[in-house]
């Protein structure tokens, strides 16, 4: 190297301190905005493709935001609950096919998410590996999630328990890892699917009892005839198994049953006006869009940016205006080296391109390191909105 | 003076915004001739010298190196001028820490690429700090160095350029006698070698008897050319 870039290079390597933090203030004032707008636009992207492949969603009336965040996106909130008779007259609709979801269960923190087989047909979601679901206490797990925990088909997966001290719940069950999904760049990565009666059976609304002759002695107290009295510590099963499978039973009528939301997918305009019509009852329940909710959610997330944008803006002005500043004291300590160049014979043009060439370098290097650090965040943004949104 | 290579004549000069005010009547100095300048601080042997190489302009007069007009020329003309011309030593050397010392030596070059080629100059740059004792010093940086050494690579600075003028301005103002006096000597050596003419500021008269002539700048400014 000669010449101007030689003399660039050699000074900023000399005042490496200066020059690394003028590069890492300056990179940190374009990442930031860069970074924010990424996150926004990505969130916002997620959220309406989400939505825009929904038509309708049903729930208890509430929140409308709640009730779509909850059904798409799987977010933790208290929606209610609907019976699921009300699936059923909506299955009994032409043109409409309703999908309903039974939510609210988790699995070492991920949700567990209650749905019927038209759920994967619906969202286009096939197995990676194994299958779907095929029996009760099966689960098919999302491919963020099976790939975070290293979990694959044949694996055991517990639910987390709801009330850790109240004794009269469901004890937490072992689902059987039935297949992992495909990547599909939305919250179905990160959920496990199982059965709707498999949810039930997390509600404690399904269980089974054992084949009390197949139980060992110990836990038998006493026979009369063809009765067999047996300890209490006998209870629901924590695994569905071959053995037990056929004991399992609904404690109740299946129309009664609790779904937290139904997906209603109408096949025609009109099918959609109608069903939206006779399902909206503001007082018992709410049938929304969830395109509309989330424009206006996210219309109210651009509100606020725009604060976030003016901030940015003093933020970038107040780091160009104190780099300059440092330039400027550092031009001034160098007066003497300056002064020698100009004898020399370096005219004005000479001194202006070598300190522009030195703010330019810094310049480029800041801007290449936010582009890096941009395109790293570009690779974890999934996973920040996912914590922005867990948070 | 027939064969003069620097001609002053009639030349004046007004500090802006001071009240110094300098008239040069006539200063004559011979090509490869070794001048000293003395005389009192504040009496102008710096402005003096930095009229000669182009540094200041006189607000009169005629100043003349090798037959150029030097009052006549554009700035950039001038500063090209001086590029290739002029080599000079600062009182406080001025060297660039971030630099090493070879590319010390070497900044004319770098700071105007169309000065020549710059491998030539790399090996003409090395045989002078050979010459002076300093080859093995060249990738230090010049804190690492003695006032000394430091000295020596000022000097081959000025001399790097093969310039026909070279001009020092009190380069051995810092230093102790000794170290004063090789100074003095290894740069009149090296521009007698070189054929230069050479024009050097100072207060040390322990020093004059080196030079061909020393000019006094109270006489000088008397209208007095002293010789």
């Amino acid at each position: 190297m000669r010449g101007l870039p030689l003399l660039v290079l050699r000074r900023l390597a000399h005042d490496w301190a200066q020059t690394a933090l003028l590069t890492a203030c300056l990179a940190g004032a374009l990442l930031i905005p860069i970074a924010g707008r990424m996150v926004l636009e990505r969130t916002g992207a997620e959220l309406r493709r989400r939505a825009a492949e929904t038509p309708l969603v049903v729930g208890v009336a509430g929140s409308p935001i709640e009730l779509v965040l909850a059904s798409l996106y799987f977010d933790r909130a208290e929606i209610g609950t609907l019976r699921y008779r009300e699936t059923l007259e909506l299955d009994a609709e032409p043109e409409v096919l309703a999908v309903p979801l039974a939510l609210g269960f988790t699995t070492r923190g991920a949700p567990i998410v209650g749905t019927r087989y038209d759920y994967f047909e619906q969202r286009d979601l096939r197995p990676a590996r194994g299958n779907l679901l095929q029996r009760l206490g099966d689960c098919v797990v999302g491919a963020a999630l099976a790939r975070r925990l290293g979990i694959a088909p044949g694996d055991g997966l517990f639910s987390d328990p709801r009330e850790a001290y109240d004794l009269a719940t469901a004890p937490p069950l072992r689902m059987h890892v039935r297949g992992v999904l495909e990547t599909s760049g939305t919250a179905d990565d990160e959920a496990v699917f199982v059965d709707l009666r498999t949810a039930w059976l997390l509600e404690g609304l399904l269980h089974g009892h054992a084949e009390a002759r197949s139980l060992p002695e110990r836990v038998v107290l006493g026979r009369d005839g063809e009765r067999i009295v047996l300890d209490e510590g006998i209870r629901e099963y924590y695994e569905v198994t071959d053995e037990n499978l056929a004991g399992f039973h609904l404690h109740g009528e299946l129309g009664e049953m609790p779904t937290s939301a139904i997906l209603v997918f109408p096949r025609t305009r009109k099918a959609e006006t109608i069903v939206s019509t006779r399902l909206d009852e503001p007082e018992a329940r709410q049938a929304v869009d969830p395109a509309i909710v989330v424009g206006d959610l996210l219309n109210r997330v651009v509100r606020v940016a725009r604060i976030f944008d003016l901030v940015t803006v003093v933020l970038v002005v107040v780091t160009v205006a104190l780099s300059s500043m440092t330039l400027l004291l550092s031009i001034r300590a160098r007066r003497s080296e300056l002064l020698a160049m100009r004898a020399i014979g370096a005219g004005p043009w000479t001194i202006r391109l070598l300190i522009g060439g030195e703010v330019l370098a810094v310049v480029a290097v800041a801007v290449v390191v936010a582009l890096v650090a941009a395109a790293w965040l570009d690779a974890v943004v999934p996973d920040l909105v996912r914590w922005v949104r867990s948070a | 003076m027939s064969d003069a290579f620097v001609i002053l004549r009639e030349l004046r000069f007004r500090h802006r915004g001071g009240p110094f005010e300098m008239t040069v009547p006539d200063l004559a100095i011979a090509r490869g001739e070794a001048v000293a300048c003395v005389g009192p601080s504040g009496c102008g042997k710096t402005t003096l010298l930095e009229l000669m190489v182009g540094i200041r302009r006189p607000d009169a007069g005629r100043i003349e190196i090798d037959g150029i007009r030097l009052d006549a020329m554009t700035d950039t003309a001038l500063r090209r001028w001086r590029r290739r011309e002029v080599g000079l030593v600062f009182q406080d050397l001025r060297l660039l820490d971030s630099l090493t010392a070879l590319e010390n030596i070497l900044l004319p070059y770098h700071l105007d690429g169309s000065l020549g080629d710059l491998a030539a100059a790399t090996a003409r740059a090395r045989r002078l700090a050979e010459s002076m004792g300093i080859d093995a010093l060249l990738r230090r940086r010049p804190r690492r160095l003695s006032q000394g050494e430091r000295q020596r690579i000022a000097v081959c600075r000025a001399l790097v350029t093969e310039p026909a003028l070279v001009a020092a301005d009190e380069p051995t103002g810092s230093l102790d006698p000794d170290t004063a006096a090789v100074a003095a000597d290894l740069l009149v050596e090296a521009a007698r070698r070189g054929g230069r003419t050479l024009f050097m500021v100072t207060h040390d008269h322990s020093l004059l008897d080196r030079f061909d002539r020393v000019v006094e700048m109270r006489s000088l400014l008397a209208a007095e050319a002293s010789s």
